[in-house]
């Protein structure tokens, strides 16, 4: 069919209206002799018949050229001239059928009125073809109307399913267990560590649950979850587990999606530092570059560690995450050394982004 | 009234407080004595040939190796209590294979009951099978992707992608990369199950194949042909490897 009238019944209905419109061009031949009525129907159907056929090639014009405000006034003269031809060439038409309506018919004589009526034709003509431009230039926003809303739906379900993968990864059954395996054997030899360790856990419960009900955060806020973090794994880890950050302070107030950087630390540590017989340092960088903020988490890893399961899924999430939020302004990068891995994050602190998901 | 036999105990954990609390449990049986304590899988596997223990505590996740690849490296003389605290592969394997074993957190009443399954058989439980132990700890779909061999006081880790063949000798499989191979004891069939299907091809009753290091095929005799590896060593296909071969093959295809 066509772009505009992709269903046959809508078309139908299409050139059902241009039958209907033949009749003004009728209308103001006969007035105000009716009896004229049947003749001029004659010579008026075809040509307005026709010029509904043709019309449908003006939705390519209004596709090339959309109504923007830097291109309207070279838009709207180009229409103004195209109305004035297409005025001329439908009243040639409507002319020529009246002369053919006439050979054909002796008892006809249409052809003077149309001579006589063509101050109200040349303006019926380019009403037309305005009025065609109208409805296409119509259709054409109400369609893309649509598919931006449903390009800001797929996106916002895109932006839940990573928060809800998340929310599913947030806490490791396995950290759990084994924090509780190290409060249950300090116990005995050091009661005042074990309830130090119950508290460190409690509160990273705490802030996983409530951190992950807002959209944004401040980064100080994230990088207390991930101190809190790093003190339960020191206490399992010991002497294994040295932390060096770097963080600049004027990007501790800066928002970053909640609970972002949390499964990279954990990734840090658990195929990182925890993979290496002598452990290793677990570095961070925030920096504020511009309009970015830079996040760096290194850690060293043993390569000829076992091989673990669900490795990856973790850096998967971040990146799908990031895209459904920021589309291309965010940046995220990994970087594998011989024993050392890196990620960066490189955050558009601009909330104006192009492609951000409502909250 | 006797005292039952001295048991020595070797404890691997890589988290210290891990292996401190499983002393503490030790300590409520005088008859346990812990001759060692190991931090990572290595580290077990040389301890455990040095000081001979009756009974292994074991924890699945380790640096170096992990509990699985400790068992594969041992003589199974001992008894083995794994530890473990979230892996659902490894418990389910557990419980097929009815091994002795510890959710963490652990507690001295848990433990007691698994030293006392312990102590009801001598060693290894009857009918203990540790390589289906390790095929039933592995998800389905997920294939070794190394193989750990024992190649006298050394141990060697083999990625699969370097491993050009293996060949079934007796109760053992040669495995072959480049110009060293290795023996390793294990079964040919259990070999096959552990490796990926993507990769290698059963071509004979006693070789399989990697598949990408495959140069070329020359007729043999009648029913049979070589294969000739990029290597230049040379591995008989059988009638039934054949067909398997040209399967393989096909399935690389686009």
């Amino acid at each position: 069919m066509h772009p505009t009238l992709p269903k046959l019944r809508h078309f139908l209905v299409y050139l059902g209206v241009w039958l209907l419109l033949s009749q003004l061009p009728a209308l103001f031949i006969s007035v105000p002799n009716f009896d004229l009525w049947p003749a001029a129907t004659l010579a008026t159907v075809m040509p307005t018949f026709l010029f509904g056929l043709l019309a449908l090639s003006f939705y390519y014009v209004c596709r090339t050229l959309p109504l923007s405000p830097a291109l309207f006034t070279r838009a709207s003269g180009l229409h103004l001239l195209m109305a004035v031809v297409w005025a001329v060439v439908y009243l040639a038409a409507l002319h020529a059928t009246a002369w053919l309506v006439d050979w054909v018919s002796t008892a006809t004589d249409v052809l003077p009125l149309i001579e006589a009526r063509w101050p109200q034709l040349l303006p019926l003509g380019a009403a037309f073809y305005l009025g065609a431009i109208a409805f296409f230039y119509l259709v054409i926003n109400i369609q893309s109307a649509h598919t931006a809303l449903a390009e800001a739906a797929t996106e916002r379900l895109r932006a839940r399913e990573a928060q809800l993968n998340l929310l599913k990864a947030q806490v490791h059954p396995h950290f759990l267990f084994n924090s509780l395996n190290t409060i249950s054997a300090l116990v005995t030899p050091e009661p005042g560590l074990a309830r130090e360790l119950c508290a460190l856990l409690a509160d990273f419960l705490r802030k996983s649950l409530t951190l992950g009900e807002h959209d944004t955060i401040p980064l100080a806020d994230e990088l207390a979850l991930a101190k809190n973090y790093l003190d339960i794994e020191k206490l399992r880890l010991g002497e294994r587990l040295t932390i060096a950050w770097d963080v600049a302070p004027q990007t501790l107030a800066l928002p970053v999606p909640a609970l972002l950087l949390q499964p990279l630390i954990e990734n840090a540590i658990t195929h990182g530092v925890a993979t290496c017989v002598q452990g290793g340092t677990l570095t961070l960088t925030t920096v504020r570059e511009g309009a970015m903020l830079k996040v760096r988490i290194g850690n060293p890893f043993d390569p000829e560690a076992p091989p673990r399961k669900r490795g990856g899924v973790g850096l998967a999430n971040v990146s799908r995450r990031l895209h459904a939020r920021y589309g291309k302004a965010a940046a995220f990068t990994t970087a594998r050394y011989a024993e050392a891995f890196q990620v960066q994050l490189l955050l558009p602190l601009d909330e104006e982004a192009p492609d951000a998901a409502p909250p | 009234m006797p005292r039952p036999p001295e048991l020595r105990v070797l404890i691997a954990d890589d988290e210290a407080p891990a292996r401190e609390l499983l002393k503490e449990f030790c300590q409520h049986h005088p008859d346990l004595i812990v001759v060692g304590e190991a931090s990572h899988g290595l580290m077990t596997v040389k301890l455990a040939q040095e000081l001979q223990p009756q009974l292994l505590l074991l924890d699945v996740q380790m640096p170096k190796l992990n509990g699985f690849e400790v068992l594969e490296l041992l003589d199974q003389q001992q008894g083995v209590i794994f530890t473990t605290a979230h892996d659902q592969y490894a418990v389910r394997a557990f419980e097929v294979n009815a091994v002795d074993y510890l959710l963490k957190p652990i507690t001295q009443g848990r433990f007691d009951a698994a030293l006392a399954k312990v102590r009801s058989h001598t060693g290894v439980p009857r009918g203990f099978d540790f390589r289906a132990l390790v095929a039933a700890s592995r998800p389905v779909g997920v294939y070794a992707e190394r193989l750990v061999i024992k190649d006298g006081a050394r141990i060697e880790l083999l990625s699969v992608q370097e491993l050009d063949y293996a060949r079934a000798q007796g109760d053992y499989v040669e495995l072959v990369s480049g110009k060293k191979s290795w023996l390793k004891e294990q079964t040919l069939q259990d070999l096959e199950t552990s490796l990926d299907p993507a990769r290698f091809v059963r071509v004979h009753r006693s070789f399989i194949l990697n598949g990408e290091r495959l140069a070329r095929l020359e007729p043999m005799s009648k029913d049979s042909k070589v294969a000739i590896l990029k290597t230049g060593a040379q591995v008989p296909v059988s009638q039934t490897g054949m067909q398997k071969l040209a399967h393989w093959l096909t399935q690389l295809g686009p």
